[in-house]
């Protein structure tokens, strides 16, 4: 029945081929959560970032653990390596007490919030450099779900957009994929927070009129609107204001309160959809964020 | 064994391998390095199918491993599949019109792809995304110097994964001249 000796076989497994990723790519996105089709492979990338996270704990405990024998060991043979030693361990301690500041202030911070949070730690980065992802140490199985906001000490970190058994995956705000509503907190004025993926000043305020008051230092905080993140929690600071005579919107750049290359520790936030920050914890949480080795 | 169960190990081995690569790029490398830029090594895992697998067996697999990366990044599935279809399309011709085996041009057709892939991805991400991807040459570069390196450990492991399921047989060189 071939007529034209055409080999259907072939032609059916190249147009298959290029059938898959222009489908793909006009396909709806869902923005929170998966396709049942990548859920087995999400289950192993759990379990993996998990064990491989577990794995080098150990493996810097016990290197920390060997090298300091090796140090004492050294003391015993020479006052200047024992000098040197203790100076090290000076360091140490030094690092430890702004660890113990860090930790006790995140403490308060979530005994003093009324809201519900889970602190959990960055375990690990996006597979590729242009996507700011963290992946954090808690997953399904502490109560964690798509769509919850992560806040850090001094301001907005992400959302879950992808929560797995043991770890989830977290849209970082400065994302270029990401869309948080803000308000400028001065004038409640309302705007659309977008990421621009970019490592420098590295969000921008949409949707503002020109006849809005808006003046580089302003601070934006959560609108509260997207029942994402609780109302009035910090989110950037305006760094500079582009009034164009030909656009009907202001063009805002923003750069976020949170660094998220330094980021380390988080906290998520379980029950806070519709709960407003008290301008007094707010205060507080600008205060901590401007203490010396208070970067998250 | 027969072959298709030795198929079968074979493709579920390198599923494992290609979820622990990205588990060591995404998490241990950052534990250990930080911000320094990890190589791609899911990237040479995708070559290494393109290069040693029948073609139809290498698209489908590479399409399947889509998936697995996807679950490593926020990237889509769009953009995920229509770089690893150019891929697939350069490395397999590349192979067709010059191929000699060894270790040697596994790693230069790893730099080949990683340097493509940068290039595409920047050039997919301006026609497809809306918020096109930021250039960030310098770590774009030190992943194109990195990736060969490590495709040189990556290349006696699955040589011998292949070795250890006995597929070397079945997935027989698949040089220029016995390209589908």
């Amino acid at each position: 029945m071939n007529f034209f000796n055409i080999d259907l076989k072939k032609w059916f497994f190249i147009l298959l081929a290029l059938l898959l990723p222009l489908m793909t790519i006009n396909m709806e996105q869902k923005p929170l959560g998966a396709n049942w089709m990548s859920r087995p492979f999400q289950f192993m990338t759990s379990l993996v970032q998990d064990g491989l996270f577990e794995f080098s704990s150990g493996v810097k405990e016990t290197t920390a653990q060997y090298l300091n024998l090796l140090h004492i060991k050294k003391e015993n043979e020479n006052f200047k390596q024992h000098n040197r030693e203790l100076m090290a361990r000076l360091q140490n301690y030094q690092d430890l007490e702004l660890e113990n500041i860090r930790l006790r202030s995140m403490l308060e911070f979530k005994q003093k919030s009324k809201m519900t949070l889970i602190a959990a730690q960055v375990i690990g980065r996006d597979l590729v450099p242009d996507h700011h992802t963290i992946s954090i140490n808690k997953g399904t199985q502490d109560g964690l779900k798509a769509g919850q906001a992560v806040i850090a000490m001094n301001g907005v970190v992400g959302y879950i957009f992808r929560p797995e058994l043991l770890t989830s995956h977290i849209m970082l705000i400065t994302d270029r994929y990401a869309v948080t509503d803000g308000i400028i907190q001065r004038t409640r004025t309302s705007g659309l927070v977008e990421g621009k993926g970019t490592q420098s000043l590295s969000l921008v305020m949409k949707y503002l009129e020109k006849t809005d008051d808006v003046q580089p230092g302003d601070l934006i905080v959560t609108g509260g609107i997207d029942n994402i993140f609780p109302k009035g929690f910090p989110l950037a600071v305006i760094e500079s204001v582009e009034r164009k005579t030909m656009n009907i919107s202001l063009r805002v750049e923003l750069r976020p309160l949170m660094d998220p290359s330094t980021i380390e520790n988080v906290f998520v936030i379980r029950n806070a959809a519709s709960e407003e920050i008290a301008p007094q914890a707010k205060v507080e949480t600008e205060k901590k964020a401007e203490t010396p080795g208070m970067t998250q | 064994m027969t072959s298709q169960w030795a198929r079968i190990i074979n493709f579920i081995a390198l599923f494992l391998l290609l979820i622990l690569s990205g588990g060591l790029q995404t998490t241990l490398w950052y534990q250990f390095f930080g911000s320094v830029p990890a190589p791609l090594l899911w990237l040479i895992l995708v070559v290494y199918v393109i290069l040693y697998r029948p073609a139809r067996a290498a698209l489908v697999t590479i399409y399947l491993m889509g998936f697995a990366i996807l679950s490593f990044s926020a990237l889509s599935l769009g953009m995920i599949f229509s770089n690893l279809l150019i891929l697939y399309i350069l490395v397999s011709n590349l192979k067709s019109r010059f191929y000699w085996g060894g270790v040697g041009y596994f790693t230069l057709m790893c730099l080949i792809a990683s340097f493509a892939f940068h290039i595409f991805y920047l050039l997919s991400s301006y026609v497809i995304e809306s918020q096109p991807a930021e250039l960030l040459i310098l770590h774009r570069l030190a992943q194109i110097v990195v990736t060969p390196i490590f495709s040189i450990l990556y290349f006696s492991i699955l040589k011998k994964l292949d070795h250890w399921t006995i597929t070397e047989e079945i997935f027989a060189d698949t040089g220029a001249s016995t390209y589908e």
